[in-house]
């Protein structure tokens, strides 16, 4: 099937500035969305878009289409306008991100699915222990990105106390913020929905947006005021405990998402 | 604007030196062949040092080498005697534009340096052109280093949140009595009246962090507007995630990373420093200028460190080591060659990370037991070299090597 080739002018000024440090050679000049300008970059093993090398600020020319993990995910400001696929967000599993420029924001709306955790095997007991957890990696929140979490428990449906718990941990130095819960009475398909904004700049501190003011998701006294840095790799955690020990308590499924405004 | 690096500093190892206030004669012929081998220096030069033309041989010499040059300044803080900094007194004294409690004593970070704290937020009073502190110190800034070659600005103390912890006790501006308002810069006590409205404001007020970061934003625009061409290096200790901060700087400097008791290599640990090191390469906008210093001073702690920065892409620098020092052997230029391998976010196996490049290969041990590493490439061979650890003998590695405790290697192919 004929295709219909335009032709660009570049100027020698211009492949002069490109970054090939010997190792490209133009292979292919095609200009169509399915193959468009590009050559081959030895030193990556991928074919790169010769348009992309003029992005301002790049080092490099861009790949034309890559997967990476999070941690291994490109400069967004060298990338702008580029989506990538990115493996292990959600854990298990994989999302399509655009950079705008200075940041990765999901392709699809402004909410991303970091993660999904039960039904549970493990029941709560009378100690308070952790159920399930998530581990997010370092900077998944970027620029005011925010944690949403829903969880929906089960359990014996009487008046024996019962305590639901979320807390966002430093696995490292073995601290846990913002424990968020409820107590009481909890009956059947029980929810708990959370939102946790980073409202501190520096070290991507998360607070709870809710007050003390009881109620599904308040924060508790043992939230304090310390805050979780989010630069590193932390843990979204389950917890819970019960009263009585034959009564059942456990998580049935819950929900982390990120929250990205743009920028 | 586009910067393109000049391929011979995109070889690894990449290493920098930090040389500022050495003055014009410390650039010696010895000194300046040893300089233009680095990736970056800040080498920032103060008035009297010499003329535009003389302090521009040194620039323009380690220009046409490759090597990126910065020049220093911070923002946060003024020295309380230096005579070169009487003109930021006056203007801040006369605008307002100190940082002070709200009984009107000065408060600062720091008890160390001899300095007290600005106030550059958008509250504080306009000067008769306009400005405020970020724009006056712009201004004031490209007009020092108009002709100088310089490749960039190294702004220092980029505080993403209010930090104040001391307070001047002493009889008027200016005194080197300083006073803690409690244990700690975390304490809810600290009182500082940042928005100049009376009310007592603790380093964790949500306003005033934001203004502080759009204050240092306004700067960088400030400069940039003025010569676009300048890099703008900002020495944080964040990952500059920030709204304000995302992709504002060219590179960032991560001062204190190792070797350091504060630094997350060693306060949290080895893999949330490179997590810290890796998140700091995607908040810019060209993390291959990105800085990772280290400060150990032992032969098998340096080799550590320049082996985990090699695990990223960053250039790494030793606050211990100058151009005149005794370098690690493992400090020349292009010894590895290029990747193969792309940045590591995780160890290979248990405490030990390891990439492999063109030329061979680096291993960073840093955990606190000694680990044997098998299956490695054939025909390595250690450096040939003179640390003082005798590390470096040139045996050949036949597929498995033990590095000890916190040590690391360059191995090459033979």
């Amino acid at each position: 099937m004929a295709k219909t080739l335009s032709v660009i002018e570049v100027t020698t000024d211009q492949l002069a500035s490109l970054p090939w440090q010997g190792n490209g050679v133009m292979v292919v000049a095609v200009d169509h969305p399915d193959t468009p300008l590009c050559f081959w970059h030895a030193a990556s093993g991928r074919y790169q878009s010769l348009i992309d090398g003029f992005q301002p600020g790049g080092t490099l020319p861009r790949h034309i289409m890559g997967s990476y993990t999070w941690y291994g995910r490109p400069n967004p400001y060298q990338n702008n306008g580029r989506f990538i696929l990115i493996t292990g967000i959600p854990v298990g599993g994989s999302s399509l991100w655009r950079s705008n420029g200075v940041a990765w924001i999901p392709a699809y709306g402004h909410q991303q699915v970091l993660g999904r955790l039960g039904p549970s095997e493990s029941q709560a007991t009378t100690a308070e222990h952790i159920i399930d957890k998530l581990v997010l990696p370092g900077d998944i929140l970027q620029s005011w990105g925010t944690l949403r979490v829903e969880a929906n428990w089960y359990g014996s449906n009487n008046a024996n106390a019962k305590t639901i718990r979320v807390t966002l941990a430093d696995p490292n130095l073995g601290t846990e913020h913002w424990a968020l819960s409820t107590g009481g009475m909890v009956s059947t398909g029980h929810g708990l929905t959370l939102c946790i904004t980073r409202t501190t700049g520096f070290h991507k501190y998360l607070r709870s947006m809710n007050g003390g003011t009881g109620g599904v998701g308040f924060a508790t006294a043992g939230g304090g005021a310390d805050p979780l840095d989010t630069s590193y790799d932390f843990e979204v955690r389950f917890k819970a405990v019960k009263a009585v020990a034959t009564d059942s308590l456990q998580l049935a499924q819950a929900t982390v998402y990120g929250v990205y405004g743009e920028q | 604007m586009t910067t393109i690096l000049d391929p011979s500093k995109l070889l690894f190892p990449r290493f920098g030196f930090i040389v500022n206030g050495q003055g014009r004669s410390y650039f010696t012929s010895d000194v300046m062949s040893v300089l233009r081998k680095a990736a970056l220096v800040e080498c920032t030069y103060y008035v009297g040092w010499g003329s535009v033309a003389q302090v521009n041989t040194v620039l323009d010499d380690l220009k046409a080498s490759g090597v990126h040059t910065t020049h220093y300044m911070v923002m946060s803080e003024i020295n309380s005697t230096d005579p070169s900094q009487s003109d930021l007194r006056t203007a801040t004294l006369a605008n307002g534009w100190l940082a002070r409690k709200t009984s009107g004593e000065q408060v600062g970070w720091s008890n160390s340096y001899g300095a007290w704290d600005t106030n550059p937020l958008d509250v504080t009073a306009a000067d008769g052109q306009g400005r405020r502190y970020p724009q006056w110190l712009g201004d004031r800034t490209l007009t020092n280093i108009a002709g100088y070659d310089l490749g960039g600005l190294k702004i220092d103390n980029v505080f993403g949140a209010p930090r104040t912890l001391y307070y001047n006790s002493g009889a008027g501006d200016w005194s080197a009595t300083y006073t803690a308002q409690g244990a700690n810069i975390n304490v809810t006590t600290i009182d500082t009246n940042w928005l100049q409205d009376g009310v007592a404001r603790n380093n964790f007020d949500e306003v005033v962090g934001r203004k502080m970061r759009q204050a240092y934003a306004a700067l960088v625009a400030r400069l940039r507007a003025g010569n676009p061409n300048l890099e703008i290096q900002g020495n944080l200790d964040s990952i500059g995630s920030a709204r304000e901060y995302q992709c504002l700087f060219d590179s960032l400097q991560l001062e204190g990373l190792m070797g350091t008791s504060y630094g997350r290599y060693n306060a949290i640990s080895p893999l949330a420093a490179m997590q810290f090191y890796i998140g700091a390469s995607k908040n810019v906008r060209n993390p291959a200028r990105n800085l990772m210093i280290g400060q150990s001073n032992t032969a098998a702690s340096q080799r550590m460190e320049l082996c985990f920065v090699l695990m990223g892409d960053g250039i790494h620098a030793n606050t211990n080591l100058s151009p005149t020092a005794t370098l690690p052997d493992e400090w020349v230029p292009g010894l590895l060659g290029t990747p193969v391998d792309a940045a590591q976010s995780a160890p290979t196996s248990g405490t030990v990370w390891m990439r492999r490049f063109t030329k061979g290969i680096a291993l960073a041990n840093v955990g606190g037991s000694s680990q044997t590493i098998s299956g490695l490439p054939a025909r390595l061979k250690k450096i040939l070299g003179s640390a003082a650890d005798g590390f470096n003998n040139g045996a050949v590695v036949n597929g498995s090597i033990t590095l000890p405790a916190n040590n690391g290697a360059v191995l090459l192919y033979y």
